[in-house]
């Protein structure tokens, strides 16, 4: 999916042509999920959109799956670090993406921890987005 | 033209805000989502994040005013009110939030009485500055649908 093999350039490329990734947004601030949703939009067609952790893991539970979650931490009903290490124990294996309001420095190793892939202070732009493709692009 | 003016006048508005420090890139961040399958995108942002941070402050000052202050909720508010303010580009109110959090989580209460103070009297700033926006916002949307007809 994300061009294995191929330099981070064309690599951006094949995204922006394909956009076959697919996106779930989980976060309780529904001016947060507004937003991203439309950042996410400009790369891929294939986002949903939870308000907590629990529904991330139903949802996923009951068998949708996702190439990139973006999990926010503080969420009432689940928060994002639990929700991580249940999907994790569940076995999905989808590129968690933590998302923070707080300062990331002391909380990169809770999301690490968790079983985050990545951490990034809120709110997400066009550039952590493409420098978090091409991240994964080089990986795979 | 009259639609360059408006927009001269939008651009203006947001840079004097800028330089008063009440708004941030950001919230030209989210005026680039705004599409023409949706151009109503900034206007909807702006009158969701008004709403949801009118009931937070009204919420957090009764977490506060109540017999005994309820630290727990008002640390959980002012972190959400935190992120929602930043992702619009509310800079100094984003910061009365986290300041208002950190007395919270210190449970104390003459800083979390201050913090309420400043983190309202930056609302109401930079609510007003977005009701202004979104005044001219809405004249744009409406000479470009009347362009159209």
């Amino acid at each position: 999916m994300f061009g294995k093999g191929a330099s981070s350039s064309k690599s951006m490329e094949i995204i922006g042509s394909e956009k076959k990734f697919s996106v779930l947004i989980v976060d309780d601030d529904p001016i947060i999920r507004k937003i991203h949703s439309a950042l996410l939009s400009k790369f891929t067609k294939e986002i949903q959109e939870v308000k907590n952790g629990k529904e991330a893991v139903d949802l996923c539970r009951s068998g949708a799956s996702f190439d990139i979650i973006f999990m926010d931490k503080e969420m009432p009903i689940m928060n994002g670090l639990e929700a991580t290490k249940e999907l994790r124990a569940m076995g999905v294996n989808s590129t968690i993406v933590g998302v923070t309001s707080c300062d990331l420095s002391s909380e990169r190793n809770d999301f690490i921890a968790a079983g985050q892939n990545q951490c990034y202070e809120k709110p997400l732009t066009i550039e952590k987005i493409k420098s978090l493709l091409s991240e994964l692009n080089k990986n795979n | 033209m009259v639609g360059t003016d408006l927009r001269q006048q939008l651009n203006n508005y947001i840079q004097s805000m800028r330089d008063q420090g009440i708004l941030d890139s950001q919230f030209q961040s989210v005026q680039a989502l705004k599409t023409e399958e949706n151009p109503h995108f900034v206007l909807e942002t702006i009158t969701g994040f008004c709403s949801d941070a009118d009931n937070g402050i009204a919420q957090m000052t009764r977490y506060l005013e109540g017999p005994v202050v309820d630290f727990t909720n008002l640390t959980g508010l002012s972190h959400f009110l935190r992120g929602s303010s930043s992702s619009i580009g509310g800079v100094r109110m984003a910061l009365a939030c986290r300041d208002l959090r950190r007395a919270s989580e210190a449970n104390n209460k003459q800083g979390c009485i201050e913090g309420m103070a400043r983190l309202k009297h930056e609302y109401n700033s930079l609510k007003e500055g977005l009701n202004n926006i979104s005044q001219i916002e809405r004249q744009l949307i409406g000479n470009a649908q009347r362009g159209r007809q």
